[in-house]
């Protein structure tokens, strides 16, 4: 006796066969995936291994080397490129120039430059990475006109490998893109500037110099090189500039460059009205380490901001003897919480001795 | 009579094979969506370096939050676990909730820990917090020492101490990949305006080679209760959570590893100290209070394999944890029941509370009346054999199909299991977990609702067996 009707019996049967299909072709699909991915691993190990004697030699500067790389097979430039990409990336100077020569002379980097205008984000993001990597100078202008045109998430890529590929047009493009793009988070151009080492700092300094949207990224910049010529620069914003970023990134990087003459100002940042600024300051102090600070640090422990005053104790701390007997002052006779700090501050000195 | 409640029954069979195709039809929809997903995801990985966003100044500070309780068999090694992660600027803050073992003497040795002034001053009401420390060894440790007030409390002091604008809690017990942080932050930085809370993928860490608090090599479990979790984590994560994710209509990310903008998590008042799901509850309430201010906003899972959790290895432990689960995600469902084709809600509303309600709060209980009913008509002669062979193959191959997809997406992707060996006994479990795991799981989820409809509270106790050296 059945409760089911002939039809829908006929239903179930379907789905029945239907899902033990399902299962049984994914499973196949499974098998043949790892079959066949091995052995494609294994072949391309083999091809590796076919070319790796000619990027040594490539390395090691012997001429016609570029000419063993070239393509035979199949799948060859991919591993080529690969092969080169991971060189690349691994060393610098005239070795990667000759590196960036192959590329060139196998057709890899004008391979890369169509893909930059192919329609998938992925394929031009993954070129502008390639190109970062092995581009050179002819990489640039294809580059720049794709940052136009790029609008997606590739966009970073593309603002990454003009930084890599340090060069002086690339340059004032990531500038412009500091000082005006507002769509764009500064981060990926800061890096990109980063890593142009010196040859950015000519232009940083102008940017840093008159208040402009990338003004606190360039001065954190020029401090991150310990660019030394942008000590005036920010002793002006730290006072000046009515942005608290832009104080506080004058602060962080007075602290890093360490130099005397940022002083005065740092100690004037210490009375600034953002909490955050005043904690950056008692930190540069710290690296500027002047015992003339001793006094107003002392006065910070008082601030109403904590991170302040666990920056001006860390500081005090920093300023040789005249801090440290400041602090054994107020580790014997302050009251609760500033002994507290005071204390903490002298048992960190006592375990890096 | 009889032929009511006949017809009552056979109903009820029809009912629960309708269920059995819905539920796999909704996994195999969140599993396209994850394939597509994932295929992106992987294309990033080509050209997206993490060394990009270790070397920039600009990555943002984060603050991890290590909630323990009775954790001193394993708190040293956790802790240098995550101090030793590869991330640029990080601060760790253990919160030891009144522990009533070794935990806080533990770290104080291990750590040479002194007592510090640090302000409490956050939004979120907790226990009385009795110290603060620091460690002299390590600039970036701080320990909280405070009344036992539970797992959400903790992580609410932590909240409360933490001064980064993003905080990622993670469990006591779990083993961490060293590029955890920078995979799961990730998202963040390529869209900090919109990325409000980040879930990574949690893996079964049982029968892993754990060297120095990290896995050195993924290995399968040789029992069979880890294993069939080992399964069920595989389509669970792979397949329904980065499908959802892809249409951000996720409403749950673990609380073993989880970010979340302590913008945000403060606004909606940080934890729920009240519920036993407390790590739904704030991704359901983070939802509510972004939708209710029509933010733009994106709650987003990562599918890469950011950390190793030890399953329950026994049942007595698996029940509780089961029963647990169930118990908060019905708590936070019913809490959160506006969202139910609620105005505003969309894919959330529309698909992610309905599946969450119907399939995985009250299926349970209909999967298990299925059983019984499909059984007693089968030995009454109510439906013939014919209808009940159909109604088991149907749910055993639907169920095995949803699984190979997830072990084959796994295989497409990360290949943690790349013999020949582990996909054969994967696929072994993903078919015999159909004939007594399920149902079992689904006995304990019962429990789990029972004990919900009953309003019992508390947590059950987990004992640990240490994670190895």
């Amino acid at each position: 006796m059945s409760a089911a009707g002939p039809v829908s019996a006929a239903g179930i049967l379907l789905g029945v066969w239907l899902s033990a299909g399902a299962a049984l072709a994914l499973l196949l699909f499974l098998i043949v995936y790892k079959v066949g991915r091995s052995a494609v691993e294994s072949w391309r190990g083999r091809r590796r291994d076919a070319f790796s004697p000619a990027l040594d030699a490539l390395i090691a500067g012997a001429p016609q080397a570029a000419a063993q790389l070239r393509p035979r097979l199949w799948g060859d430039a991919d591993i080529i490129e690969d092969m080169l990409a991971r060189t690349a990336a691994a060393i610098s100077g005239d070795l990667r120039d000759e590196v960036v020569r192959a590329a060139s002379e196998l057709g890899l980097t004008r391979r890369r430059i169509r893909q930059l205008r192919s329609p998938s984000i992925h394929d031009r993001a993954f070129a502008a990475e390639r190109l970062g990597l092995l581009g050179g100078e002819e990489a640039v202008p294809p580059l720049l006109d794709a940052l136009s045109r790029e609008r997606s998430g590739a966009r970073r890529v593309i603002i990454r490998a003009l930084g890599r590929l340090r060069s002086p047009r690339a340059l004032s493009a990531l500038l412009r893109l500091l000082e005006y793009d507002g769509e764009l988070p500064g981060a990926p151009v800061a890096q990109a500037l980063l890593s142009c080492g010196e040859a950015a700092a000519p232009d940083l300094l102008r940017t840093a110099e008159a208040p402009c949207r990338g003004r606190a990224q360039a001065l954190a910049l020029l401090g991150q090189m310990k660019i030394l010529d942008a000590v005036p620069i920010l002793i002006e914003a730290m006072s000046e500039d009515p942005n608290p970023a832009v104080r506080e990134a004058a602060a962080q990087a007075a602290g890093r460059l360490a130099h005397p003459d940022a002083l005065h100002a740092l100690r004037g940042a210490l009375r600034d009205g953002a909490p955050r600024v005043r904690a950056q300051a008692a930190w540069a102090l710290g690296r500027v380490a002047d015992p003339a600070a001793a006094e107003d640090l002392e006065s910070a422990l008082d601030d109403s901001d904590w991170w302040t005053r666990a920056r001006a104790a860390e500081a005090l701390s920093r300023l040789g003897e005249t801090g440290l007997e400041r602090l054994r002052r107020l580790a014997g006779g302050a009251d609760g919480p500033k002994r507290r700090l005071a204390e903490e501050m002298l048992a960190s000195v006592e375990i890096e001795r | 009579m009889i032929s009511w409640i006949r017809a009552y029954i056979v109903a009820v069979d029809w009912l629960v094979l309708a269920y059995f195709v819905g539920l796999h039809g909704m996994y195999l929809l969140f599993l396209l969506l994850s394939a597509r997903e994932l295929k992106g995801y992987m294309s990033r990985l080509r050209y997206g370096g993490y060394d990009l966003f270790f070397k920039n100044p600009e990555t943002p500070t984060v603050t991890v939050l290590m909630p323990a309780f009775n954790e001193a068999v394993n708190i040293a090694v956790s802790v240098r676990g995550v101090l030793n992660l590869n991330y640029p600027s990080f601060e760790v803050i253990v919160i030891n909730d009144g522990s009533s073992d070794e935990t806080l003497a533990v770290l104080k040795r291990s750590f040479e820990l002194i007592r510090t002034e640090r302000s409490m001053e956050g939004a979120v009401a907790t226990a009385p917090v009795r110290a603060v420390y620091r460690s002299l060894t390590t600039p970036n440790l701080t320990v909280i020492d405070k009344d036992n007030g539970g797992k959400s409390d903790s992580l609410n002091a932590g909240i409360n101490a933490a001064r980064t604008p993003y905080f990622c809690a993670v469990d006591a017990d779990i083993v961490m990949e060293e590029d955890a942080l920078l995979r799961v932050m990730r998202p963040i930085i390529e869209d900090p305006e919109r990325v409000v809370a980040v879930g990574g993928i949690v893996r079964v860490a049982n029968g892993c080679r754990v060297v120095h608090g990290r896995v050195a090599q993924a290995r399968l479990p040789r029992a069979a209760l880890p294993m069939f979790q080992i399964v069920e984590y595989l389509r669970a994560f792979l397949g329904a959570r980065t499908g959802l994710s892809s249409i951000n209509g996720l409403l749950i990310i673990s609380g073993a590893f989880g970010v979340f903008s302590r913008k945000w998590a403060t606004a909606v008042g940080g934890y729920r100290t009240d519920t036993v799901g407390e790590d739904m509850e704030l991704v359901c309430a983070l939802h509510a209070r972004l939708r209710e201010q029509d933010v733009d906003y994106r709650v987003v899972f990562i599918a890469d394999p950011v950390c190793w959790t030890e399953v329950p290895a026994t049942l007595a432990v698996l029940s509780r944890q089961r029963r647990r689960w169930q118990r908060g995600l019905l708590e936070s469902l019913h809490r959160h029941r506006g969202m139910l084709f609620g105005r505003g809600y969309g894919v959330l509303g529309w698909l992610s509370y309905p599946f969450f309600f119907f399939f995985e709060g009250w299926g349970p209980a209909i999967e298990l009346l299925g059983y019984l009913s499909v059984l007693f008509s089968v030995l009454l002669g109510w439906v013939d054999a014919t209808f009940a062979f159909a109604f088991l193959t149907l749910s055993v191959g639907l169920g095995l199909t949803i699984t190979l997809a997830s072990i084959l997406m796994e295989e497409l992707t990360f290949q943690r299991y790349p013999s020949w060996q582990d996909l054969a006994r994967l696929t072994l479990y993903g078919l015999i977990e159909n004939v007594g795991y399920r149902q079992l799981t689904s006995f304990y989820r019962c429990q789990g609702l029972w004990d919900y409809l009953r309003k019992k509270k508390g947590w059950g106790r987990m004992p640990r067996a240490g994670l190895g050296a």
